[in-house]
């Protein structure tokens, strides 16, 4: 950041033979190959909504995990317009951004477990309040 | 308006636009980060017009607007004539975001956009209060170490101050990112571009 102050320009530079030559080309080149990823991505999110979401998760995973910026940041305009303490807000935005992901308890059900827990729900849903019916459900072979 | 492309990118009038520029946009449009973009467009296009707004009023020129991979940045040549213009300008942007994003608090509008804009300004404008080059935070921090040192001394204590929280944030990012949170990271080596474009 080398810098003077003062009203005195800096020398011109010699550079106009080299912004003449192949430079320019490579540079056209990757502006070309931008515009069209530009127009590309446009247009596929737009016509192609469905096509286009095969790599759009894994590559936002990749380049922000599982942050929610969008969620972030209205949670702290909506904190501050509640009369909430800034820096906590800020505070806040920035664990919501930028802290590692929690490890998280594997909290689902195996398969069978989850029928066996659907299987009971809809008998305690649809139980008359007989108690043989009851204990016919709890103890099948004892009857 | 003239029209020209150089090796610097499409260059329209004052505006010069890098195909850094446009990987970046298509980079954030295809991750479908749509609203924020929009909000943080938004914040960022009234930051730089805070920016050349305090130029005009103190008569520094602007010598062209880039649009690269840093985001938006002014060129001003190199024209300010201290230490305290140059902190004013730098300042200006971060502190047209901060009056942009009261109002939109206090805004009784229905829905979240104005929560998101106001917070995407408020983040904006801290973001960029970080003494780290080539935010604002850095800039200001050499126009007002100027006012009281050489500029030699300003350039140093600026980059050494740019350079420590850059060698900081690598390896907090790293951290987060093997904890499955690459923002941290993504953010640290987007600084790191970001100084590499501009000392090319």
């Amino acid at each position: 950041m080398a810098m003077t102050y003062g009203t005195k320009r800096r020398p011109p530079r010699r550079e106009h033979k080299r912004r003449r030559s192949s430079g320019g080309w490579g540079a056209l080149a990757r502006l070309v190959t931008a515009a069209t990823l530009f127009l590309v991505c446009f247009v596929g999110k737009t016509r192609f909504p469905q096509q286009t979401a095969v790599y759009q998760e894994y590559l936002s995973d990749a380049l922000t995990g599982t942050t929610d910026f969008r969620a972030a940041f209205s949670a702290l305009g909506e904190e501050l317009a509640q009369g909430g303490d800034p820096l906590e807000a800020v505070g806040d935005w920035c664990v919501a951004v930028f802290a590692p992901a929690e490890t998280t308890v594997d909290e689902t059900l195996p398969t069978a477990a989850e029928a066996i827990l659907e299987e009971e729900v809809q008998f305690f849903l649809t139980w008359d309040g007989d108690v043989e019916v009851l204990c016919a459900h709890l103890l099948p072979g004892e009857t | 308006m003239t029209v020209r492309f150089d090796r610097r990118g499409l260059t329209a009038g004052q505006v010069t636009l890098t195909a850094d520029f446009l990987f970046l946009l298509a980079l954030l449009l295809y991750t479908g980060v749509g609203p924020v973009l929009g909000c943080c467009g938004l914040a960022a296009a009234l930051h730089e017009m805070g920016h050349i707004l305090c130029c005009r009023a103190l008569g520094v020129p602007v010598r062209r607007l880039r649009l690269s991979l840093v985001g938006a940045e002014l060129d001003l040549g190199g024209r300010c004539r201290s230490g305290a213009e140059e902190c004013l300008v730098a300042l200006a942007g971060p502190l047209i975001n901060l009056t942009t994003a009261v109002p939109a608090l206090t805004a009784p509008l229905p829905g979240q956009f104005h929560y998101l804009f106001a917070g995407a300004s408020l983040m904006l404008a801290l973001f960029n209060l970080l003494p780290v080059l080539p935010l604002d935070g850095s800039r200001a921090l050499h126009g007002a170490l100027s006012a009281f040192c050489s500029l030699g001394w300003a350039d140093s204590v600026t980059t050494a101050v740019s350079r420590l929280l850059k060698l900081a944030l690598l390896p907090a990012g790293a951290w987060c990112a093997a904890k499955g949170n690459p923002s941290l990271l993504v953010m640290a080596v987007w600084l790191l571009l970001s100084e590499r474009e501009r000392n090319v």
